[in-house]
């Protein structure tokens, strides 16, 4: 049922974003309301306390987002905000990537690192992983500081996990 | 019997002796006898008379004799006293009458009820005597069968004795291997446990030697991880990957 509202969510938003053609900068800026929603707590706890007007709550967003992203993507973030699914933000942008890159014939792949990766070390990765999968892969970079270092891939089911916490994680189990 | 045909005649004999009897013989006085006697002679006068001519110097033999005659008269029926052994005619008589009928009243009553009262005592020393062997032989019957159970008793007593001894025995023995064999279960367990609780103790020893260890490394990874670092561990990375 969560997965259904998801999907709907994210849908909606394509079609939006194609109406206005600006599919590539919504996803764009979607993950990157999705990676800064993920990455805070304070965000995720304004966003998603009940005890604070839905005004309140979608003037943060916008002020957040104002001069940033495009009109679409910040009508779209207040609009889910006011109708109470601000919690499911995250989950709605990956969708609306996932579905962007299946649009575009590509597999999308999540790609964790403890700093942000530059333009060329993404081309790189995407270049190597298309060709140890054998499909066009389009990245989707997320950073997380619990890696500690490396990169951990995960392309649908499979898993390419190449970080120092892993690599610790083996340490610990080796004794 | 009823008793009172049993004291009737003894009861008929005492009031024959009671109402019947006369005194004896000896019963009259010496001086009514003599009184008696003189009144026979003629009265003291003449009495008086013929003691004087008796006594009278010169007395004829006649009077001698007359005097003899009375002294004797008077000695031998006044005075002598009646026969120790030989009772009085009248007692002879009466005493006899008494004894014949109370003869009679036992031979009628009397020696029927005594001869039925000592049959019926014989009769029943008898059948006491025969109830009294009876009793005997019982009494030796029941004693010879309670010597009999006695010593089947006794042999049973023995008996389960031996058994319960030879049960005891038995159990005995398998109470001793079964306690070798729960001792030998404990100490089996119990060295499981040792072992188990070693292990375990290892184990935590390790993780804790890992987990420090881990620890450590990860704050020693964490500080000297700079940002040339990080893209090298990415570089090699996209190259791992490139060549699988």
């Amino acid at each position: 049922m969560a997965d259904d509202l998801i999907t709907s969510y994210a849908r909606s938003l394509v079609g939006m974003a194609e109406a206005e053609g600006a599919v590539s900068v919504v996803e764009r800026e979607m993950a990157q309301v999705a990676a800064a929603f993920n990455a805070s707590e304070e965000l995720r706890t304004a966003l998603t306390d009940a005890t604070l007007p839905a005004a309140r709550r979608q003037q943060v967003a916008e002020d957040l987002l104002g001069g940033q992203a495009s009109r679409v993507t910040t009508a779209f973030v207040s609009m889910v905000i006011a109708a109470g699914r601000a919690g499911e933000l995250g989950a709605i942008a990956d969708r609306i990537v996932q579905m962007g890159a299946e649009q575009r014939g590509h597999t999308l792949a999540e790609v964790r690192t403890a700093v942000a990766l530059d333009a060329d070390q993404q081309q790189r990765l995407a270049s190597a992983l298309s060709k140890a999968t054998g499909r066009d892969i389009e990245l989707k970079v997320v950073v997380d500081p619990s890696v500690l270092g490396g990169v951990v891939t995960q392309i649908g089911d499979q898993i390419i996990d190449g970080s120092v916490r892993t690599r610790l994680h083996q340490l610990r189990e080796a004794f | 019997m009823k008793p009172a045909r049993i004291a009737a005649p003894f009861i008929c004999g005492a009031a024959l002796f009671f109402f019947l009897a006369q005194p004896a013989g000896a019963a009259e006085s010496v001086g009514s006898c003599v009184v008696e006697k003189i009144e026979e002679i003629g009265g003291p006068e003449e009495l008086e008379a013929i003691v004087e001519a008796g006594h009278a110097e010169g007395a004829s033999s006649e009077a001698k004799e007359a005097l003899v005659d009375v002294e004797d008269k008077l000695e031998k029926e006044c005075i002598e006293a009646p026969s120790l052994i030989i009772p009085e005619i009248n007692e002879v008589i009466w005493g006899g009458g008494a004894f014949l009928v109370l003869l009679a009243a036992m031979i009628k009553w009397g020696f029927p009820l005594v001869r039925n009262t000592m049959e019926a005592r014989t009769e029943r020393i008898r059948t006491d005597l025969q109830a009294a062997q009876a009793a005997r032989t019982e009494a030796e019957n029941t004693q010879k069968q309670l010597a009999a159970e006695l010593a089947e008793s006794k042999a049973n007593a023995a008996k389960i004795v031996e058994q319960a001894r030879q049960e005891a025995l038995v159990l005995s023995a398998n109470m001793q291997v079964k306690a070798e064999a729960d001792i030998a279960e404990m100490r089996q367990r119990a060295a499981g446990e040792i072992e188990a609780a070693r292990t375990r103790a290892l184990a935590d020893l390790q993780a804790d030697v890992a987990e420090i260890v881990v620890g450590a490394a990860s704050r020693v990874v964490e500080r000297n991880l700079d940002v040339n670092s990080q893209r090298q561990l990415i570089d090699e990375y996209i190259a791992s990957v490139g060549r699988q």
